[in-house]
């Protein structure tokens, strides 16, 4: 039974909010996007074929605003709701709401949601139906002797961990059993201080982990199909910078155990729509189920651009109950895509996030690279949300020419007005592991001292001077209230080339 | 003419032989430089050294950023009115009433001027204002060049008064 959907309300917001507008137009769908009064003349805010603003407030009162957001879709006549990533994306609670509206979740059902929300109950699911987890205890006896024993089961090294925990608090890794219960001890101490509970977690401990996800798309008529791996290894503080795919550490057979691991998984729990299973890859090639994350994720351009298939119609189609025209057969990857978020943050300086005005972004210098960024030159950067600006995915024939890509076009979005990682994301690209391909989650901190800044060169400086000497003959940029790049440009001077 | 510039936070001094909005020559760290504009359209900046050619991303806001050799620079003059503080107040000091473009410096260091006499002519809201000598005296310092854009409050040319 199929439902077209004619108009869709974005619950979301920058650039995903864009993304999914684009594929709108692309499908002939009206469009409704939220904006909050600050973000007044940020793109998405009247993008859309309608737009509401939500005023001021706190996130709870404008994109966590569950009745507020089904009343306005209601109220725009939206068939649909297209929640974007992160906000409302995987809330259970929210996807019976909507339904319970009469209007179209544009993602999983509310069951799937729950069960992969869940740490506890999604493993004990993965190891029901055969799929790898981190080998670890997670039961209720914890005698110090018996977590020992539990420990030595599962071979040292291992991560003692607070079941109630989080941000690193209550953990230690322990490398032989002689430094175990001393750990123990002080793990309890340190959980019952920052969570009340001295309950712990004895998991594998993996030295060198690598990020390895699948893409996964299923419909309403038992197509279960993966649209490949990407590698996101490349992160700081669990937040990703980079990503890519292929994964430079799978051979196809590894892929092969590891996408069918994924599509056994949304077989088993009767997935429907785009998702990823997110795995952890170790030093010695096994894989392990990490989570899966429910929703459209951040780096889906990557793939999109080496499948040549586009994720946002896919979940409209399987949205509207139509089955996958795809068979996985059909689906093939080709060449290489990197892909790399900029972040108003200065990496040289703690990774301060930066707030100011955008001056100028720049343009991507080839077409088939592909910018997703959430605003445009005069918009205020503020810490109100996400400090990024913009993902910049480039492909090519090969991983080393992907590399060459990205470095080429980052040269071509300065985002200059204010302090971005582009130029720390550069240092990454250019490091020798990375274009090895040797990468872990530890990668920037294991490489930090390849990764400090350099200075500039005296002829650098040279030409600094002169800049600033040139640009004191042009006027102060000026953008109005909207945005508008009011600047009088007419010093605007143009020589014959010489 | 000295002048200091913070270049990612590093204060640098040089020297200015020659600065117009097509020509600039300055020394710096006892090098000699000369560029030309070769190019200013929008964003982009060409810049010629001798056979040297470089193609530079500039904004100007409150400071200025620049992509010079793919890094990121930014750029800004030590603070005006914190090195106007150290100066005495009073006549002498023609100070500019608004924001605008120099459009014509009417006089040259070292000479006499009298009370009253046009020494600088601004451009502001498509209008021309004068900047009249306050105090009879020499030309001490002219501070702008013809052409370059001023903020309100800076000072313009310093004269040292006859009656000091």
């Amino acid at each position: 039974m199929t439902k077209q959907i004619k108009k869709i309300l974005i619950a979301n917001r920058s650039e995903i909010a864009l993304r999914v507008i684009k594929t709108c137009q692309e499908m002939g769908i009206k469009t409704v996007t939220l904006y909050t009064s600050k973000e007044s003349d940020l793109p998405h805010a009247k993008a859309g074929d309608e737009s509401f603003n939500f005023g001021q407030g706190s996130l709870a009162d404008t994109y966590l605003n569950q009745e507020k957001i089904i009343e306005l879709a209601l109220k725009s006549n939206a068939c649909a709701i297209h929640p974007g990533y992160g906000f409302l994306s995987e809330n259970a609670l929210f996807c019976k709401k909507v339904k319970a509206a009469g209007l179209i979740f544009i993602g999983p059902s509310e069951e799937s949601m729950q069960l992969m929300g869940s740490k506890k109950n999604s493993k004990q699911k993965m190891q029901e139906i055969g799929v790898p987890v981190v080998p670890g205890y997670h039961g209720e006896i914890q005698e110090a002797d018996y977590l020992l024993k539990e420990a030595k089961k599962i071979g040292f090294p291992v991560l003692i961990k607070a079941s109630a925990g989080g941000g690193g608090k209550g953990m230690r890794v322990v490398h032989q059993e002689s430094e175990f219960n001393e750990s123990l001890a002080s793990a309890k101490r340190e959980a019952k201080n920052a969570f009340g509970d001295e309950v712990m977690l004895i998991e594998k401990y993996i030295m060198q982990p690598r990020h390895i996800e699948v893409q996964v798309l299923s419909d309403s008529h038992g197509h279960h199909l993966h649209l490949f791996e990407r590698e996101c290894s490349i992160q700081r503080r669990h937040q990703k910078i980079i990503e890519e795919t292929p994964s430079p550490a799978l051979t196809e057979n590894k892929r092969k155990e590891m996408t069918d691991s994924a599509i056994n998984i949304t077989k088993n729990i009767n997935y429907l729509g785009a998702g990823t299973v997110e795995f952890i890859f170790d030093e010695n090639d096994n894989f392990y189920f990490l989570e899966m994350n429910t929703r459209l994720q951040v780096e889906h351009p990557v793939t999109e651009m080496v499948v040549g298939i586009d994720l946002v119609k896919q979940q409209i189609l399987v949205a509207q109950g139509e089955a996958l025209s795809l068979s996985q057969e059909q689906i093939k990857q080709t060449g290489h895509a990197i892909e790399v978020r900029i972040y108003a943050e200065d990496p040289d300086n703690s990774f301060m996030p930066s707030t100011d005005r955008i001056l100028y972004i720049g343009q991507t210098a080839k077409e088939q690279s592909r910018l997703d960024c959430g605003y445009k030159d005069g918009n205020m950067v503020s810490t109100d949300f996400d400090p990024m600006l913009a993902k910049l995915s480039c492909w090519g024939d090969d991983r080393n020419q992907a590399i060459n890509e990205v470095l080429n076009e980052l040269d071509h979005l300065p985002f200059l007005g204010l302090i971005t990682n582009r130029d720390y994301l550069k240092r990454i690209l250019k490091t020798n592991k990375f274009v090895d391909g040797e990468l872990s989650t530890n990668f920037v901190n294991d490489y930090k001292d390849q990764l400090a800044p350099q200075e500039l060169n005296e002829r650098q400086v040279a030409v600094a001077i002169a800049t600033m000497m040139f640009a004191d003959f042009t006027p102060e940029l000026n953008f109005n209230k909207q945005g508008q790049n009011k600047t009088a440009w007419d010093r605007l001077i143009q020589f014959r080339n010489v | 003419m000295q002048k200091k510039l913070i270049i990612n936070q590093n204060e640098i001094t040089f020297d200015i032989i020659d600065k117009s909005s097509k020509l600039i020559r300055f020394s710096y760290n006892d090098q000699d430089y000369e560029f030309e504009l070769n190019k200013l359209n929008g964003a982009e900046m060409t810049l010629k050294n001798g056979t040297d050619v470089f193609s530079t991303l500039f904004a100007k806001g409150k400071k200025t950023f620049a992509l010079i050799d793919g890094k990121d620079v930014e750029l800004e003059y030590p603070s005006k009115s914190s090195a106007r503080k150290a100066q005495t107040e009073g006549p002498g000091r023609m100070i500019s009433p608004l924001p605008g473009k120099v459009l014509k410096v009417m006089v040259k260091q070292d000479e006499n001027v009298k009370l009253g006499q046009t020494l600088v002519v601004v451009e502001a809201m498509k209008m021309e204002h004068a900047i009249k000598a306050n105090c009879a005296g020499v030309i001490k310092k002219i501070f702008y060049a013809e052409g370059e854009q001023i903020t309100a409050g800076v000072e313009l040319v310093k004269i040292e008064s006859d009656t000091q």
